[in-house]
């Protein structure tokens, strides 16, 4: 951990942003500790590069507040704020060599000096000299400084562009997915030296990245965004442990995510066995996610739960990552030694290899009106419904349409379904894949299927008549 | 014989070569001979009584200090123009006014200059009614503004077009390291720009430095430039001075496109410079 003081450096308060219409981040407020490592980690299109482009300035929120330093920025323009930031694609400048490219900062800037005129001074030629040097020694490209841009290899260019924002000493650092244009060997080494420049500098690192394994290796806190919301902040290690939901699990590492059922304080069924669990505070039979990560599934332990049939294994160097079959269950496992494929082998989890989270949802509740006889909207698209025995609705009424998650069908032929979305947020649940389907007004569906599709696929859904069932909205 | 390769892609720049050996090469070739040969043998006669000539040399200077200043003016007018309409968000408002900015471009040069002439003599014939003397507009100041008017959209494209391709991320790189928009403006989008005002000042400057209508309509005998001094040369049916002029045209412009070229790469490798 670097220097932990509990100071907050920076802190959002209710940031939401829109474009066109659109809330691209949600309701964010987040404080963040002074010295701190924190990355922001999610898909693309989540809201986290157009969180980090508030902090700097690049944006400004719809609505909400930021504070540095207990200093309410939002409507402070960049250039006046002490934060640098480090690009996704560099723009180290074109017209500037490496030295002048690193020196653009510190030329501009103004340190207090009581016996000038104004109560400021500009950097002498020698200051500016000995910073840009240090700064250079400090990424590794001490005689570099004569060099033009574009003789420089993408690595090299990274660091310059790391030596030019920290050359200020600036009080955050904004990273956006700076290692992301790298191969994976320069990738792994640019983070080892990210860890090492953030212990030496002291400097809060805000770090950008849709990749969860740097977010892992590199942070002090992770925090977890989706659709422009935070589901989670935590350390690293907390948040692998203890996902908040079925999403963060699933994004983060290799996890089993298993529909189940709570049986009562720290006893949870799944596969058809009640497993003691540490959890506790749920309601009793509440049906439940459960996490196993592969690396807590024992095969052949000493006393025995359940059994699988081993159907695939891969050599991975130091560990055989396994596919387990259970009736129609297929699991994740990971072990040292592996299985003749066919074979059948007993399994067990310890209680602290299972992590509970409550569903996120167990059925769609969609908000909408009635447009007709026995017709709703459903992303702008009139769905017929059959209206229970005594059930009476007018053209306008508010309701709430409820729809089970393996009650609409999906197909891949556009034209066939009533009406087309983009899938995102897949999260293998062992026997079926459950989907988040963004219809084009802007309104999701969640959708349980056995297919396997992938991310952004233009889907057709159709959902029969008798599986929509309609409710007056209460609030209103 | 050696075989022609029908496959090779080169034989696509055929008819080009062709079309420059016609009307590239060969009438160059005619200029050296008509200014070397033109009385029969070779002789530096003609050269040299262009070299000795104080009034070539007057002639020569007027049409550079001529060209020059439209040139610089077309960069102080035809920037700040190219930058504001660059900066503007639509971008079918952005073609709209370059497509008004273009369109006079559309009209005939000649008609475009006769017009200018009639429009400003109309102007000053009636104050000159008015206040009963005689006034002709003709002369340096309206050749200046003609030449102004008519190569404008020449410095203003290629300004647009490189302020255009800036990518916006200099601009929020610079903001972060603490520069102002005023200071990024003079660090970053105008050194950025330099290849664009080099591009434009040579569209501008070469045509402007030969022109002859343009001084023969708008100009006086005291702005007589290299372009008419052509024009006279072939009225004398004197093809000799007429190629020795077109040579030092020739030279005049080929020095002006190295000079512009250097200045280019000077203004892109500029070394920080403390503001």
């Amino acid at each position: 951990m670097a220097k932990f003081t509990g100071e907050k450096i920076i802190e959002l308060k209710n940031i939401v942003k829109i474009y066109d219409k659109e809330k691209v981040v949600d309701d964010v407020s987040l404080s963040i500790k002074k010295g701190d490592f924190v990355t922001i980690l999610g898909p693309s299109g989540c809201g986290k590069t157009t969180l980090l482009r508030m902090i700097a300035g690049f944006e400004k929120p719809t609505e909400g507040a930021i504070y540095l330093e207990g200093v309410d920025v939002t409507n402070i323009p960049p250039y006046k704020r002490n934060i640098n930031t480090v690009f996704q694609k560099y723009a180290l400048f074109p017209h500037l060599n490496v030295f002048d490219n690193i020196a653009y900062g510190l030329k501009l800037k103004r340190v207090p000096d009581e016996t000038a005129k104004k109560g400021y001074r500009l950097l002498s030629q020698k200051e500016i000299t000995d910073k840009v040097n240090r700064a250079l020694k400090m990424v590794d490209l001490e005689d570099y400084g004569h060099r033009d841009i574009d003789s420089l290899s993408g690595g090299q260019q990274q660091r310059i562009a790391i030596a030019r924002a920290i050359v200020n000493e600036p009080k955050v650092l904004l990273l956006d997915e700076p290692l992301s244009a790298l191969d994976l060997k320069m990738r792994k080494e640019m983070q080892i030296e990210l860890r090492r420049l953030h212990k030496e500098l002291g400097i809060t690192f805000i770090y950008v990245t849709h990749d969860q394994e740097e977010a892992m290796t590199m942070s002090d806190t992770i925090v977890v965004m989706r659709d422009g919301e935070i589901q989670q902040v935590g350390t690293p290690k907390k948040i692998y442990d203890e996902p908040q939901n079925a999403y963060t699990a699933d994004f983060i590492g290799q996890s089993n995510i298993i529909s189940a059922k709570m049986i009562r304080d720290k006893v949870v069924e799944f596969f058809g066995h009640k497993f003691s669990c540490l959890d506790k505070g749920f309601k009793p039979n509440e049906p439940v996610d459960v996490v196993v990560r592969p690396e807590d599934v024992e095969i052949n332990p000493a006393k025995p739960q359940f059994e699988g049939v081993v159907m695939n294994s891969v050599f991975k160097g130091n560990f055989y990552d396994l596919t387990i079959v259970l009736d129609d269950y297929e699991m994740s496992v990971i072990d040292t030694k592996t299985y003749p494929l066919g074979e059948k082998v007993k399994m067990a989890i310890e209680p602290d290899g299972i992590h509970v989270m409550p569903k996120e949802a167990l059925t769609n509740e969609y908000e909408t009106e009635i447009t007709g006889e026995n017709t709703i909207s459903i992303g702008d698209v009139d769905f017929e419904f059959v209206p229970a025995k005594g059930q009476t609705f007018t053209k306008g009424d508010r309701v709430v349409a409820t729809i089970d998650f393996n009650k609409i069908e999906l197909t891949d032929d556009e034209e066939e379904g009533q009406i087309s979305g983009n899938i995102t947020d897949m999260i293998y649940k062992g026997k079926y894949w459950q989907v988040k389907i963004w219809l084009d007004n802007d309104t999701a569906l969640i959708v349980d299927t056995p297919y396997d599709w992938d991310a952004d696929d233009r889907v057709g859904l159709v959902i029969k008549k008798e599986d929509i069932k309609v409710r007056h909205d209460e609030k209103d | 014989m050696k075989k022609i390769n029908f496959n090779s892609r080169s034989l696509f720049a055929l008819p080009y070569v062709i079309y420059m050996t016609i009307f590239v090469v060969i009438p160059l070739f005619m200029l050296l001979f008509f200014a070397f040969f033109g009385e029969g043998s070779f002789s530096f006669a003609e050269i040299g009584a262009f070299f000795t000539d104080g009034s070539q040399w007057a002639t020569v200077g007027r049409s550079l200090r001529i060209a020059l200043v439209a040139s610089l003016w077309c960069i102080l007018i035809g920037y700040p123009l190219a930058y504001a309409i660059a900066k503007i968000k639509s971008k079918t408002v952005q073609y709209m006014i370059l497509m008004a900015v273009v369109a006079p471009m559309w009209i005939n040069g000649l008609l475009r200059t006769v017009a200018l002439k009639d429009f400003i003599t109309t102007i000053t014939d009636l104050i000159a009614n008015i206040a009963d003397t005689e006034i002709d507009p003709t002369g340096e100041t309206l050749l200046t503004l003609g030449l102004i008017i008519d190569y404008l959209p020449f410095m203003l494209m290629p300004i647009y077009l490189v302020i255009t391709g800036i990518s916006k991320s200099y601009l929020e790189v610079s903001a972060d390291l603490g520069a102002s928009p005023f200071i990024t403006f003079f660090k970053v989008t105008l050194p950025l720009s330099m290849s664009g005002i080099i591009s434009g000042f040579l569209m501008v400057f070469t045509p402007a430095v030969s022109t002859y209508y343009m001084s023969e309509y708008l100009g006086n005998q005291s702005t007589f430039m290299i372009g008419e001094q052509l024009n006279t040369m072939f009225t004398k049916d004197n093809k000799s001075g007429a190629a020795v002029i077109a040579l030092v045209l020739l030279v005049l412009v080929g020095v002006s496109v190295f000079i512009a070229n250097q200045l280019s790469r000077i203004g892109n490798n500029k070394k920080g410079g403390i503001a």
